[in-house]
């Protein structure tokens, strides 16, 4: 269980306050599908990104099963990340000196994990996602589609219960896109919870509640056609 | 089965530093070049600390040495060894003669013993030819075969102190590391047994019992109490004991000029190496501010910040201690020639070229440390920023509209947008301007210090008799074609007085290191300008007034003005009030007092033992014809000169001496300034290319390549010139600082502060080249870019 209770972000542009989020309160159960829509600007990336541990509130709470992340430190942030969450990002964000093998490789790498017992873990995650054959090669020589099933492969390196994704489809074309957002239903009929960031509004049969944002704030959060037919959680 | 054998972190760390390999490579070469500096000298340090050692202890040097009135005969000699403490005892002798070489006559110290060959103190080693020496001749020291100009079997024309000029054979050479090198000191060394002295009719008596004492720890001061117990002992029995010396406690004469050597060579090297380590950290600096989106993503996958910290010190590590390894390789065969040029300057042989475990320690410890030290503060800040903030780092700051950056130059906003690296980048290059620039303004305190030598003395030529002789007669001397003007001065050697006491003095064997002299200077003398450090000069009214140069003040304590300073002869006790201080660079210890007082003490009213010449020489040729007249002047007037000391041949000497440190320091300079300059190239070429993509943009929006270029110009050139402006700054301080070291070591006193103009110039004119060529080839290769290709650009 995620619960955000009055959720607040604020940047300093200069002279000027900037309120990205104001006063988001959400429980996202566990296995739940959302995806969170609303204009550019209306703060979905930064609750992505609060909800990942990639940045701090200004206000209000993140409680993860019940845990206060405020309660952790930047390392501590990291060390959580990369065992409880996978953070999938529009540009991919793969590193491209490392073949995408290793690169689906490194979070367990990070996590302590030996290469004898990594190498097969990430085989099989790029065999998931359909892109085993180009374990070898570096991320730059395949398509974005590619890019991005490597990027979700990466995710699920260390098999963390919450997917994270932020505009995961924005750089894709639509048939590719569809292909990628299979994946995410599939991997939330297999018991994850992901939160997907998204501007596209056309999601809702796809996934179990669609909350829109507008100007930080909670504009409506909705059930979506997953849940109603039973896919999961609410 | 794909290869991945490694953990894809170190896989990252390896293909990154391939891809910077340029980098790499010039952050290696520097720490490597450095270092190499460092092992070679504190390798060649370590080596000659313990062989200079070695050396001096394989003669058996005589920890004390008692002058004695009367000769000293077999039985005083038994009677001291049986005294307790007592190890050695034995009797020695030093005649102070001179030798004719071509028409020059120079001092000639002849060391004298009952038996050449067998004898427990001061020990020498023959080379070559007879030993012992047949009665009759004499064994030369090594190092004075060349001052003398003779050859083993030929014979030299010597004057000993009683008899004429006589014709004595050469027939053997000796190595006697006891001793500095003839050549150093203008003077020939030679050894002779009693019964030599005897043959050639002078008188074979000795009159110098060296001494060792039994000690655990030994010490100077230890060593002194001794030497003075056993010498009231004698003095009680009815020896007469009127002189104790003691030089310092296993030190070598010239140790204390070749640890000044030592340690300018070597702070000069640490500080090459600091600079490289700054290098390294401002290159390393740029390479994770172009990963900083990389970084972003390590931790977005669950790196922690000492994940990443750990990885990229390995990194330095690695790179450390690679250099390390080159430079102890190279450096440790470049340390063991080194130290055997030294040695072979200060007449010492290298028996062991071994280098001790401890300087690969220094230098593998340094050299993987110092870089891990400098390096830790960019890598930590770069691993410690948040996820966001690196995944939003659009690469540098902007100042806000209206704040003071806003109002500057556009170029000058530029180098400001990022302020940590700009710090790094203008620390890298001030400090290393600023080394550069202090190393070759202490090569010129340095020289400026020896030229105080002849700036300061306004006479051509010393001469020193073996009694005061009549100043009438000296005054003669002035009708010599030629001499312009002889000027007598009362002269004595000395000691500092302890009444109740026997004169100490902590002379070495050889008479002039550690001596002191007692010198009556003409009030109002022109020949002579030391410049004044406290006080005042003496006046005629000043009789119980002295004046001490700045040697004989630190040797007597450092008494303050108006103080008791007292001076001992031949048992009697000059007691005198300190006027004044002067500082005298290239003299031992000399206490000055008033002609009327010395003769009052000395009884030499009218009579005088040295005397300065001025001549009207305007060419050595010339000068050397006067001086070989005046010699004929003074052997026709049958004047027993002791020695006769021509200045322009001590400034050749001297200069010789100071090439290797000069070239050294230059050396060294230049590989401070190759430090420099390879981290202004690299941190220019990364700033350039870091802002690949920025000028792509600006391309979109209509600048040429000519603007683009123009504007990278002008931002670099700002760096280097603010660089610049650090760099003379500091080299202030930083000249002060080692002048002051390094004089204090080497002169007793600081080297003048001479801050010269070619470093400066040098500095800058390498800074502007380099700017301008660092910059203008990424400018160029990033102005050629299409604008799509410029966008696509990384970071």
């Amino acid at each position: 269980m995620i619960e955000l209770k009055n959720l607040g972000k604020t940047y300093q542009v200069g002279t000027v306050e900037f309120h990205a989020l104001r006063g988001v309160e959400l429980s996202i159960a566990k296995g739940s599908f959302v995806a969170v829509v609303g204009k550019s600007g209306s703060g979905k990336s930064t609750l992505a990104n609060l909800v990942a541990g990639i940045d701090r509130p200004t206000s209000g709470k993140i409680l993860m099963e019940g845990a206060d992340l405020a309660g952790l430190d930047e390392d501590g942030l990291a060390r959580w990340r990369g065992q409880k969450v996978g953070v999938i990002f529009q540009s991919f964000q793969l590193l491209p000196t490392l073949t995408v093998l290793e690169n689906v490789m490194l979070p367990m790498d990070f996590a302590g994990v030996s290469v004898a017992e990594a190498k097969p873990r990430a085989m099989a995650l790029l065999a998931k996602v359909g892109i085993e054959d180009q374990a070898a090669k570096l991320p730059l020589s395949l398509s974005g589609g590619q890019q991005q099933r490597v990027a979700i492969a990466r995710a699920l390196a260390n098999d963390p219960a919450l997917l994270v994704a932020d505009e995961p489809t924005g750089n894709l074309d639509t048939r590719t896109a569809d292909e990628v957002l299979d994946l995410f239903t599939a991997f939330a009929d297999q018991g994850k919870t992901i939160l997907l960031v998204t501007h596209e509004r056309d999601l809702s049969s796809r996934v179990d509640r669609v909350v829109t944002l507008c100007d930080g704030r909670v504009e409506s959060d909705v059930v979506g056609g997953r849940a109603r037919l039973g896919g999961s959680h609410a | 089965m794909i290869d991945c054998r490694f953990p894809p972190r170190w896989s990252k760390l390896w293909r990154d530093a391939r891809l910077e390999k340029e980098r790499v490579f010039l952050m290696f070469v520097a720490l490597a070049v450095s270092l190499l500096a460092v092992a070679t000298l504190v390798g060649a340090g370590k080596i000659l600390r313990r062989e200079i050692r070695t050396n001096y202890l394989s003669t058996h040097p005589a920890m004390a040495t008692l002058e004695i009135d009367r000769a000293i005969d077999a039985s005083l000699v038994e009677k001291v060894k049986g005294f307790a403490g007592v190890q050695e005892a034995e009797a020695h002798e030093v005649v102070q003669a001179r030798v004719q070489v071509g028409d020059d006559w120079l001092p000639l110290l002849v060391f004298v013993t009952d038996d050449l060959s067998g004898h427990r103190l001061s020990r020498y080693f023959p080379q070559s030819g007879a030993w012992p020496a047949p009665t009759g001749t004499l064994l030369v020291e090594r190092t004075a075969m060349k001052v003398l100009g003779v050859q083993q079997g030929q014979a030299v024309q010597v004057k000993f102190p009683n008899t004429p000029a006589q014709r004595v054979p050469v027939t053997g050479i000796v190595h006697d590391p006891g001793l500095s090198p003839a050549g150093q000191e203008r003077m020939g060394f030679a050894y002779a047994s009693a019964a030599t002295l005897q043959a050639l009719g002078e008188d074979p008596s000795l009159h110098e019992l060296r001494v060792t004492f039994a000690m655990d720890l030994g010490s100077t001061a230890q060593v002194r109490e001794r030497a003075e117990v056993l010498a009231q002992a004698l003095v009680d029995q009815g020896v007469e004991v009127h002189q104790i010396r003691v030089p310092p406690f296993e030190y070598h004469p010239h140790q204390i000029q070749m640890e000044t050597v030592l340690l300018i060579m070597v702070s000069f090297s640490v500080l090459a190496f600091f600079l490289s380590a700054v290098l390294l950290a401002t290159t390393l600096s740029a390479w994770l501010s172009r990963q900083t989106r990389e970084l972003a993503i390590l931790k977005t996958v669950g790196a922690s910040s000492w994940q990443i910290t750990g990885l990229y010190l390995a990194f330095v590590a690695a790179l450390g201690l690679s250099a390390s390894v080159v430079a102890w390789t190279l450096g440790s065969h470049a340390a063991v020639a080194f130290a055997g040029r030294l040695a072979a300057m200060l007449n010492f042989a290298i028996l062991d070229a071994s280098i001790p475990a401890s300087a690969a320690l220094i230098v593998f410890l340094g050299g993987v440390g110092i870089p891990l030290l400098v390096a830790y503060i960019p890598i930590r800040s770069a691993s410690r920023a948040t996820v966001r903030e690196a995944l939003s780092d659009w690469g540098a700051k902007v100042a806000a509209p209206g704040s003071w950056i806003s109002n500057l130059p556009r170029s000058l906003r530029q180098i400001l947008r990022r302020p940590r690296r700009l710090a790094l980048s203008l620390a890298l290059l001030g400090f290393g301007g600023a080394v550069f620039m202090t190393a070759l303004n202490v090569r010129d305190g340095w020289t400026a210090n020896l030229d105080k030598v002849w700036q300061t003395r306004h006479y051509d030529v010393e001469v020193r008799f073996r009694t005061a002789q009549s100043d009438s007669v000296l005054a003669g001397l002035a009708g010599v074609p030629g001499v312009r003007r002889v000027e007598p001065w009362g002269w004595s050697p000395a000691g500092l007085a302890r009444p109740g006491k026997i004169d100490l003095v902590q002379v070495w064997p050889d008479k002039g290191h550690g001596s002191l002299s007692l010198v009556a200077m003409p009030v109002g003398s022109a020949l002579t300008s030391f410049p004044l450090m406290a006080g005042r000069r003496l006046s005629e009214t000043d009789t119980d007034g002295s004046v001490l140069n700045h040697i004989a003040w630190i040797q007597s304590g450092k008494p303050r003005l108006g103080e008791a300073v007292l001076v001992g002869i031949d048992g009697r006790i000059l007691s005198t009030r300190l006027t004044g201080v002067v500082e005298e660079v290239g003299s031992p210890a000399v206490v000055y007092v008033t002609p009327g007082a010395f003769a009052r003490f000395r009884s030499t009213q009218g009579r005088s033992r040295m005397i300065r010449v001025v001549t009207t020489a305007t060419s050595p040729v010339e000068r050397t014809e006067i001086l070989h007249r005046l010699e004929r002047a003074m052997e026709g007037k049958a004047l027993p000169v002791q020695m006769a000391i021509p200045f322009s041949e001590l400034k050749t000497a001297i200069g010789d001496h100071m090439t290797i440190l000069v070239n050294s320091l230059l050396a060294l300079a230049g590989i401070i300034a190759a430090v420099g300059m390879l981290g202004l190239a690299s941190v220019t070429g990364m700033g350039v290319l870091e802002r690949t993509r920025e000028f792509g943009v600006l391309k979109t929006l209509g600048a040429t390549p000519k603007v683009v270029l123009g504007m990278v110009m002008a931002e670099v050139l700002w760096i280097g010139a603010i660089s610049w402006v650090l760099a003379c700054v500091a080299a202030f301080p930083l000249t002060w600082a080692m002048d002051a070291l390094i004089g204090s070591l080497g002169f007793l006193a600081p080297l003048p502060m001479v801050i010269g103009w070619v470093g400066p110039v040098v500095w800058l004119v390498a800074v502007v080249a380099i700017s301008a060529v660092s910059g203008w080839i990424p400018a160029r290769r990033a102005g050629k870019l299409t604008i799509r290709e410029a966008l696509a650009q990384v970071g």
